[in-house]
Parts: structure tokens; C-alpha cells; sequence
């Protein structure tokens, strides 16, 4: 990408007045797009996926969603430039921003009508060949006080405070062996408890875990110890002609989503005792036990 | 209690309560918790937060509210082993108590980055894995659930002037404040430690006092303080100190599911022992259901070891000990003796909401604490089984039990019972029998009895009964007389009851009694189970057999039974009290 390499146009230049006011540090838009896709076919809370997983179960998507942090543009040189991010008040503070590809529509009973499939931002002028950025929330952000914390970090349905943070992914499936049922609500629920426990479907909901500190007496302040956040690097990208391209299929495809490990987590929730995360982690680069960290298979670009 | 004074004088005074010292009502010797620095204690707070504590429209589907797992009179404990939540999930976890829970500078069993009341209002709420009030992803939907009701405008504008609706903020903190009330300190052992009332106290929880700071049992090495656990904080507190022990259950995860570290496999935060006469089923799992079965698991140096597989990650302290059987009965006594009836009855700390209101119309909540048949002393059948094999029991005395007169009872008819007394305490005499009333049987009245004195224990009875066109809903729930028995003599104890058709026809009812003496106690609690009979255990409780309502004499029907039922009194609405 060489799009910034001319000075911007004055009008541009106005809207970034609140970049470091260096007279010659020219900076520009940018807009990172994304597209959310299940096997190579386009996203939609409207239909069913078959082909997934070592079982080649067909599923339906209940909530698809995740958190990038640490965007940066990668230069001829090799060097990397942070993408400022837009402050917009909902998708996207500091250096995260929560991508949204579920409208709360069809299968995706667990989601919400607005979608973010865009970061925006700004970058300084420079020669970009490339494009870098974790899927995760980073460290100093991931233990603060989410009951103040500003959106995307207040949406209870990335908390994982179990863990004292966020899921960075968060993708619900009922598959063709395991079901999910819809929640009630308050309006329509009949007084007694159900019969029989709620079928929890199969879930990937990414998260650091080890985070407990070293001391009996202070809080966590040291990284933890399975941080989990998935390093992403798309060279030769193209902001203007390329989409980064987020399909967890490929991560599934040795797992078995139409079972889940007896006494753990519906599906993989990271847990180090988690035997349903084995052919999972490696293909989000991420290691696991003393399994070693493969390609990450969940980005790519086109 | 007392802050609700200090409110209404700070109201009178014109004064802002927030800017007025808290009134903890609480004894003097012991310091308040600490307090969030966002979140000064106000009594508006705390009473919304109670509110909140006691409203299952936290929950996604309305049946679950934090006091569902947390009643009042089971010390903010649900007597389950392990907790329900929404959609009838069980959860991994016994629910552990309230009871000073603010002094606990980490809250659940095992995690260690849950270190405030506030933090930790998320994982119920909010959190997938369990699920327990279900509202991940629908904090909008439950902040306008609760901001449609008058009561919540009002209250959220008296305790957060400034941001005055539901939000994360708000609703956290105000349960965090209710909660930090949820303080015990009014036990007979506060009145003989800290209060110098040296009556306070029996002789057997005095000898169970000195078994329990005894190097024999080691129990104080970890439940120690005021709080009788490890972990502490308090408003005075320099540091906060958390401990996680392996009390060799055999069992791993804990601490280490958070840590990744082999060496905190199998350990777990060391629970408060307040109150926990009254906390049943006990340990992170539920795993003993009585006091009894907990020594016996210290004094074998851990389930594990007991089965030959010690664990290796075992607390250094759980060693195993010789402890005999009036031992155990001495420690248990002294466990009582932290049984607050204060706190467990405290009308401060209780559901502020009528019956029938939507916060409550449709919450699940545990039935309520049987002193008798969930009394610490109820020894498991499995292991009265086990006793029974390996002492040698005189026959005589071990065919001695309590018993009823009577073989039978119609269903639906008053029936005259006649309790037999056979013998007391090994040589001791009776001084007081219980009886306790099962569900389903109602309108019972005992009769006084010479040189006794006679007192009966009334309550919800559960579900809705009438009888002669009257709504019966409550009753007596347990008829204690109190006098003297010599151990050698005989004497019989008489009620009249009616049977409902609740309690099946062709079945035994079996009805609990205890004799308490002096030191010690006689308990005819146990049921027997699928394929066992009275003969089988060592305390059978008395039984009778139910019979169906006579209508034609010959018919064994239920059915018919209703049929018939238009003159009859008649058991409506067998509703479960929850």
C-alpha cells in the first residue's frame, strides 16, 4: 500500500486535530475492513453451515463475536505504526475495538442488532505494505472495573469474570450433536425450573487464563500466564482493496463440535483442563499444555 | 436495626446520611469491614441492596434470586450440595455462606481474583459457565425489568443521587453494601469470648472448645480469628491475608484452575465455621452432609488417605486423629455454639417483599431449616450402616427404639399417636423430645403432659391444606416437651395429627424424634431407603402405615379417593413452598 506517500488534502488534515499537533506530522483515515465468514461462505445469522468440525457437523451460529487490540500497519522497512483508533463511544476505546457480526437475528439468539465489521482510525503518512494486529483485549485493559468501564469493555456478554477479564472470541453454535436452547425471558417463563438442564451447545470463548498473581496479598499485575491473545500478520495488505477475512472453521476443523468432554465447559473455554480445546489452540497460534502453537488459522486475508 | 435510626435522624437533621458515619450496629470489640472507596456505606444503599438481594427479577427467566442460593435462616447458605440457577442448571459449587462475608478478603471457593462483594456480583449475574441468573448479553433488558418498578425508581434516586437508574455500577454496588451488613456476632461463644458471659457456653461445647485449640485436632491452625478462617480482612487490616488449603478430598482443580500451578491442585478457600450448624451439606462440593462426617473425614486424615490414596498435595496440618465418639459430640456442641439465632432471624437482613409481589411470585428459595432433621447430629444412613456392622451392639438395646403405638393412620382422619420412650441416653435420663412434623401431615395438636413442660415450633407447612372449609398453610412444625426420664423407666408422649393425602396411601410415613440428655442424644432420624427396613439401621425413625381415606372400605384407589372426597376433608394445591 502506497496510498499515503502524498501529503492529505487539507479538509483531512482538519478532521485530525486531535493528533499530536506536530506541524509536519501528517496523518490520514483509515478504515480496516472486515468480512466474518463459516467455511468460505459469507456470515449470516439466517442459515445453517454444515461441513464443520472432524464430524462434519452442520451448526447454527447463537453469537460471533471478538475484540482486536494493537493494530498496527506494517512499512516497507519492516517497522510497524500503531492505527490510532477513532474514539466512537461504542465499538472501539483506547486500542481495542469489539467486532460485531451477529444482528441478533435468526440463530444468533445470543446477540444483538447492531454489527461493527470496520475499525476506523487514523495512521501517519508512510509506506504500509502490510497489516498487524492481536485478537484479544490487551493486558492493562482486560482487569479493570468493567462495572465502569466504557463500551465495547461494559457489554456483559464479552465478561469472563470468572477469569477476571473478557472472552476475546465468543462463538456460540448449537451443532448437530449438541443443541442450544433459547433463554426465556422474565415475560414468558412458566414459575418452575426446567426439567431438564439447559442444552448449552458448543462454544469457543477464547480468554487469558493463569492470571492469578505470584503473592497471597496483591492483585494480578503480572501478565498471565496464558495471556491468549492471537497474534495476526497479513503482509501485503491493502486497506483500500483488501478485507481481512475472520473465519473460525478452519480453527474447528479437527475438532469434534458435536461433543463435548464430560465435566468441562461446553465446547472450548480455554481452561487448561479443558480436553476439548486440544485441536483447537494450536490453530489459533496459541500453545496449549505442552501441545506447541501452530499457524493461526482464524485470519487471512483477500 | 440500628442504622435505620441513624437514617431517620440524619433525615430529621436535614443532614446527608452519605456524609455521616455508618452505624454497623455491630459489637464493639469488633471492627466494621472495609469499604470501597467509589462506595461509601449509606442505609438507602443498603436497603436497596437488599432489595435486590431478595428479587428473582435479577434473573433471566424470574426464578432465581441471589437469596435463592443465600436464605437467611440457613446462614445466606441453600442446603444443597450444590447450587441451582436459571433453567434448573446445577452449578460446580456449594453455595458458600454470607455470613461475614465482607470480611473475606477473596470471595468463592477457589478463585483468587475475585476480591470484591462488588466484582464478584458479576459471575451470578452475568456469568455462561454456569449459568445462574442468566442475563449475559441482557443487561439492558434487566436494567428495564427492575426500572419499571416504582419501588426501584425511588430507591435507586435515594441511594445513587447522582446516577440515579440500574446500571453495572449501581446494582453492584448496592448488593455489595447489603451484603457487607450480613454481619454475625451475636453467638453464645461471642457472649463467652468476647462479651465475658462464662454461662454462655454448655459443658460439652466447653469441652469441645478445648478439643477444637487442642494440637489433636489441629482444627484452629486454619480456622482461627473471629471469623474462624484463615483469610481475613477487616477495616483495620494492613494487607488482606487469603490462604487455599488441600484438605485431602482426593480431589483436583481449585486454586490451581487459576494459578496453572501443580503444587495448588485441590486446594480451596477455608471457609468460616460461623453458623455452620446450620450450613449443611459442607466442603466445595457438598460432599458430607453432616458436622459428624467432617471430623470423621479430618480425623482420617482426609477422605483420600481413608481410601488409601492420599493426596499429595494435602495440607501438611491433615494429618488424622484418634478422636472417640464423646469427642466428636463435644466438638460438634462447641460448632453450635457459633449458631447465631440473631443473624438467622434478623428481620433487617430479610425479604422486604410481600408475598405474591413479582420480585418473589415466582423465586425458587430452599425450604426452610429443619432444627430436627437436618440437625448436625443426623447421622447418614450409609454410615450408621457402617457402625452398626462394626460394634457389637447389646440386641436388646439396639432393638429398643422409639416407636408408635399405633401400627397405622388414615389418610385425611385425626388420629390419636402415642410415642414409646424406651430407654434414654446409655444411663442418662431424657430431658427433652422432639418430634418433628413431616410434610404433609397437619393440624397436629400434642397433649400436656404431667411434670413436663410442653412447646411446640410453628411455621409454613409447605403447601395448602383444608379442612372443614378452612385454608390451613401453617402450623406446628415440631413439638418438643421438656421434663425428666430416668434412663430405666418407661413413658410414652401422645399428639393427634391428620395425615393428608399428600403422603402416599400403601406407604410408610416415618416421623423424626430426638432425646436429648444431658451430654448426650438418642436420634431416631433415619429413614430407610430403596430396599431396607427399620430393622436395617440403627436409628429408624418411628413409622406408621398410611391407609387410604376410608370412603367405601375397600377401595385403595387415590383416585377414588377424590372421587368420593365432597364430604372429606381434602389436601388442595400440593404447592412445594418455593
Amino acid at each position: 500500500m502506497r496510498v499515503f506517500h502524498t501529503a492529505a488534502p487539507a479538509a483531512l488534515l482538519a478532521l485530525c486535530a486531535a493528533a499530536p499537533a506536530l506541524a509536519h506530522d501528517h496523518t490520514h483515515p483509515v478504515e480496516i475492513r472486515f468480512a466474518a465468514e463459516m467455511d468460505g461462505n459469507p456470515f449470516s445469522c439466517a442459515q445453517a453451515y454444515e461441513g464443520i468440525g472432524a464430524t462434519g457437523s452442520t451448526v447454527e451460529v447463537a453469537d460471533y463475536r471478538l475484540f482486536v487490540t494493537n493494530v498496527r500497519m506494517i512499512g516497507a522497512d519492516g517497522s510497524e505504526t500503531p492505527i490510532t483508533l477513532d474514539q466512537d463511544g461504542i465499538w472501539q476505546f483506547q486500542d481495542v475495538a469489539l467486532l460485531d457480526f451477529e444482528d441478533g437475528s435468526g440463530t444468533c439468539v445470543n446477540g444483538t442488532s447492531p454489527m461493527n465489521t470496520t475499525l476506523r482510525g487514523t495512521v501517519p503518512e508512510g509506506d504500509y505494505t502490510g497489516l498487524a494486529f492481536d485478537i484479544g483485549v490487551p493486558f492493562g485493559l482486560n482487569h479493570g472495573d468493567p462495572t465502569l468501564a466504557a463500551s465495547p469493555l461494559n457489554l456483559t456478554a464479552m465478561f469472563w469474570n470468572w477469569q477476571g477479564g473478557y472472552k476475546f472470541i465468543k462463538l456460540d453454535m448449537a451443532t448437530s450433536g449438541l443443541a442450544l436452547d433459547a433463554v426465556q425471558t422474565a415475560g414468558d417463563h412458566a414459575g418452575q425450573p426446567a426439567d431438564a438442564p439447559r442444552a448449552r451447545g458448543w462454544s469457543l470463548h477464547l480468554g487469558s487464563t493463569g492470571c492469578a498473581s505470584e503473592s497471597r496479598t496483591t492483585p494480578p499485575t503480572e501478565a498471565c500466564a496464558n495471556p491468549n491473545l492471537v497474534a495476526v500478520r497479513l503482509d501485503g495488505f491493502d486497506p483500500e482493496t483488501n478485507v481481512v477475512v475472520i473465519d473460525p472453521a478452519p480453527v474447528l476443523a479437527e475438532a469434534n463440535v458435536d461433543f463435548n468432554t464430560p465435566d468441562t465447559s461446553p465446547g472450548c473455554m480455554s481452561f487448561e483442563n479443558d480436553d476439548d480445546c486440544i485441536p483447537v489452540m494450536a490453530r489459533l497460534g496459541l500453545p496449549f499444555r505442552d501441545l506447541p502453537a501452530g499457524e493461526q488459522l482464524i485470519a487471512t486475508m483477500r | 436495626m440500628t442504622w435505620r435510626a441513624v437514617a431517620l435522624a440524619a433525615a430529621l437533621a436535614g443532614t446527608a446520611g452519605a456524609a455521616m458515619a455508618f452505624d454497623w450496629a455491630i459489637p464493639g470489640w469488633l471492627p466494621p469491614p472495609p469499604v470501597p472507596a467509589d462506595t461509601p456505606m449509606t442505609p438507602e444503599k443498603v436497603e436497596l441492596g437488599r432489595m435486590l438481594f431478595y428479587d428473582a427479577r435479577l434473573s433471566a427467566d424470574g426464578t432465581v434470586a441471589c437469596a435463592s442460593c443465600h436464605a437467611q435462616d440457613r446462614a445466606f447458605t441453600d442446603g444443597r450440595a450444590l447450587s441451582v440457577g436459571v433453567h434448573g442448571t446445577v452449578g460446580e459449587r456449594n453455595a458458600p455462606s454470607l455470613g461475614n462475608v465482607g470480611y473475606m478478603p477473596t470471595l468463592t471457593w477457589d478463585n483468587p481474583l475475585i476480591g470484591s462483594l462488588e466484582f464478584h456480583a458479576l459471575i451470578p449475574l452475568f456469568g455462561e459457565d454456569p449459568e445462574e441468573m442468566g442475563n449475559a448479553g441482557r443487561e439492558e433488558a434487566l436494567f428495564a425489568r427492575l426500572m419499571a418498578d416504582p419501588a426501584y425508581v425511588r430507591a435507586f434516586a435515594a441511594a445513587f443521587p447522582d446516577r440515579p437508574r440500574a446500571n453495572l455500577f449501581t446494582l453492584t454496588r448496592a448488593l455489595g453494601a447489603f451484603q457487607r451488613t450480613l454481619i454475625s456476632a451475636r453467638s453464645p461463644y461471642d457472649r463467652f469470648k468476647y462479651e465475658g458471659d462464662r454461662t454462655a457456653l454448655s459443658p460439652a461445647a466447653l469441652r469441645g472448645e478445648a478439643l477444637f485449640f487442642d494440637h489433636r485436632l489441629e482444627c484452629y491452625h486454619c480456622h482461627l480469628g473471629f471469623n474462624f478462617t484463615n483469610n481475613l480482612v477487616t477495616s483495620r487490616s494492613a494487607m488482606p491475608e487469603t490462604v487455599f488449603h488441600n484438605t485431602g478430598l482426593g480431589v483436583g482443580g481449585g486454586l490451581a484452575r487459576f494459578t496453572g500451578q501443580a503444587r495448588d491442585e485441590g486446594r480451596f478457600r477455608t471457609p468460616s465455621l460461623r453458623n455452620v450448624a446450620v450450613t449443611a451439606p459442607y466442603m466445595h462440593d457438598g460432599r458430607f452432609r453432616t458436622l459428624e462426617e467432617v471430623i470423621r473425614h479430618y480425623a482420617a486424615g482426609g477422605e483420600a488417605a481413608r481410601h488409601g490414596r492420599p493426596d499429595p498435595n494435602r495440607d501438611p496440618m491433615i494429618i488424622g486423629f484418634r478422636i472417640s465418639e464423646a469427642e466428636i459430640a463435644d466438638v460438634i456442641a462447641f460448632l453450635e455454639s457459633l449458631t447465631d439465632e440473631e443473624f438467622l432471624t434478623d428481620p433487617g437482613l430479610a425479604d422486604p417483599w410481600p408475598a405474591g409481589h413479582p420480585a418473589r411470585a415466582t423465586r425458587t428459595m430452599p425450604p426452610p431449616f429443619d432444627p430436627v432433621t437436618e440437625g448436625t447430629h443426623m447421622t447418614p444412613r450409609t454410615a450408621a450402616l457402617a457402625l452398626a456392622a462394626t460394634l457389637a451392639l447389646p440386641a436388646a438395646q439396639a432393638a429398643a427404639h422409639a416407636t408408635f403405638a399405633e401400627r397405622e393412620v388414615v389418610q385425611d382422619e385425626t388420629t390419636r399417636l402415642t410415642l414409646r420412650i424406651p430407654h434414654g441416653c446409655g444411663a442418662e435420663a431424657t430431658l427433652r423430645v422432639r418430634v418433628a412434623i413431616p410434610e404433609g401431615v397437619h393440624s397436629v395438636q400434642p397433649m400436656p403432659k404431667g411434670g413436663w413442660d410442653l412447646d411446640t415450633v410453628r411455621g409454613e407447612l409447605g403447601a395448602t391444606f383444608t379442612r372443614f372449609g378452612r385454608e390451613i398453610t401453617e402450623g406446628v412444625r415440631e413439638i418438643i416437651w421438656e421434663g425428666e426420664l430416668r434412663s430405666d423407666f418407661y413413658d410414652e408422649f401422645v399428639f393427634r395429627a391428620v395425615v393428608s393425602d399428600a403422603v402416599p396411601a400403601g406407604e410408610m410415613l416415618w416421623v423424626p424424634v430426638v432425646q436429648e440428655c444431658a451430654t448426650a442424644a438418642e436420634r431416631w432420624i433415619e429413614i430407610p431407603g430403596p430396599g431396607q427396613s427399620a430393622g436395617d439401621l440403627r436409628y429408624p425413625a418411628p413409622g406408621l402405615m398410611v391407609l387410604p381415606a376410608a370412603s367405601g372400605g375397600h377401595s385403595h384407589s387415590h383416585d377414588h379417593d377424590h372421587g368420593h372426597g365432597h364430604n372429606h376433608d381434602h389436601d388442595h394445591g400440593h404447592s412445594h413452598g418455593d
